[in-house]
């Protein structure tokens, strides 16, 4: 035996080391590899409710913010969900180059493919409405989420340039041309509705408005949106 | 029991595969100074040729690969050489070190370092605008300013001769990317030396 093996032998009975099982190297393989699919889904679900919120944008009212379109689409872009894109892509790069033997693959072709995945995936899930599921069960369950998104509340909390929305409260039977609503400033505004609304009106659901200020906190609205 | 696993180990021989001792290590850990003998010196050669740090950090290193590889024995695979697999585990090892290390010393000279300058200077032809015969110093002093993707390729490569699957193995990259790196490395040794070479004459 040579100095350094002797030692190695004496450290190992020493310290009683002893190699760590095949089963920890095959869970810990098989881990990265459920957190890789885990994240192309994540990243999936996260591009869906990006095309939802632009596809639900309210892309026409720009002018009414005195905004160029350029400008409008920077307010607008859902950047929560962006970021939360480019994580969990980074997350699967992560995750790929922890599995053995990830190097025999080119990296940039998996890491393209992973993304390709998640758009396409992602795809998927907006046209069966999962994105929007999402978009509103966070919005309706987590107070911050919409904090976060604060630019699409900002931009329907602006009565002066003509644009209103908020949370139905009340409908008056005796009076059906109003609406009583709740700003996204907590403010109640009575709402002069068109005799025949092109959407149902229900108690709790959020609308948006275009129209005009008539006085303080009184609303004529000309047009109704899905929130 | 004890005297049939000793009788067992007396029946290693040079012909003796590394993976047959890592079987015969994981049925007795006494097997395995018969690994540590096959390989520290080549690990030991390879860390001082690739570590920035005294002989001292290199040995100690080298027990730390050692221990970490008795640990990890059972995640070794069989798709790759035992010795694949040791070297990654050491350069691994280096590359924490470099982390832990911000200052770069001095790399180790080590005893036929020099030839690298000649095995590059038959492949690129760059014996005629240069003197064949430098010593150790001189080449390691060239390989200390490489890049260090540069300078681990280069020795893997010229010095450890090891073929580009192995490479790809070790520092766990593509082969195609290894050999942009050979390449790109030996451009840059050769940019190094002429510019010596100037120094030099001028």
């Amino acid at each position: 035996m040579t100095e350094i093996s002797d030692k190695i032998i004496k450290d190992i009975k020493e310290k009683n080391i002893h190699p760590k099982p095949r089963w920890f190297f095959a869970a810990r393989n098989l881990t990265f590899w459920i957190l890789f699919v885990a994240a192309i889904f994540v990243g999936a679900l996260s591009f869906a409710v990006i095309l939802d919120v632009l596809t639900n944008h309210d892309w026409d009212i720009y002018l009414r913010l005195h905004k160029t379109f350029g400008q409008y689409i920077l307010l607008s872009l859902p950047y929560l969900w962006i970021v939360c894109l480019i994580f969990f892509a980074w997350i699967a790069y992560y995750d790929f180059v922890h599995i053995k033997g990830w190097y025999h693959h080119s990296v940039y072709l998996i890491v393209s493919i992973s993304i390709l995945t998640s758009l396409l995936l992602g795809g998927l899930f907006f046209y069966s409405g999962v994105g929007k599921k999402i978009d509103h069960a966070l919005d309706a369950r987590i107070p911050f989420y919409g904090m976060i998104n604060i630019n699409k509340r900002k931009i329907w909390c602006q009565p002066k340039e003509g644009l209103l929305g908020g949370e139905i409260m009340r409908i008056e039977k005796e009076r059906p041309e109003r609406i009583i609503i709740k700003d996204c400033k907590g403010q109640e505004w009575e709402i002069m509705r068109p005799a025949s609304p092109p959407i149902p009106f229900i108690i709790g659901e959020r609308i948006k408005m275009i129209g005009r200020e008539i006085e303080q906190h009184k609303f004529n609205a000309e047009e109704f949106r899905n929130w | 029991m004890k005297n049939k696993k000793n009788k067992e180990l007396n029946k290693v021989t040079e012909k003796t595969t590394d993976e047959e001792l890592v079987a015969k290590t994981l049925k007795n850990p006494d097997a395995y100074a018969l690994i540590v003998e096959r390989y520290e010196e080549k690990l030991l050669r390879y860390i001082m040729r690739i570590l920035a740090g005294t002989k001292e950090d290199a040995e100690d290193i080298l027990q730390d690969v050692f221990l970490s590889a008795y640990k990890n024995l059972n995640d070794f695979d069989q798709d790759l050489k035992f010795s694949s697999w040791i070297y990654r585990i050491a350069h691994n090892k280096v590359v924490s070190h470099f982390r832990k290390v911000t200052a770069r010393p001095k790399t180790m000279t080590y005893e036929g370092d020099s030839q690298l300058l000649n095995i590059l200077a038959s492949e690129e032809d760059i014996a005629k605008s240069m003197e064949k015969r430098h010593d150790a110093a001189r080449v390691r002093d060239i390989i200390d300013n490489l890049d260090e993707k540069y300078r681990e390729v280069l020795v893997l490569k010229f010095l450890e001769e090891k073929d580009y699957k192995e490479i790809s193995d070790i520092l766990e990259k593509p082969m195609g990317t290894v050999a942009t790196l050979i390449n790109r490395a030996k451009k840059q040794f050769k940019e190094k030396v002429e510019a010596k070479q100037k120094i030099k004459k001028g």
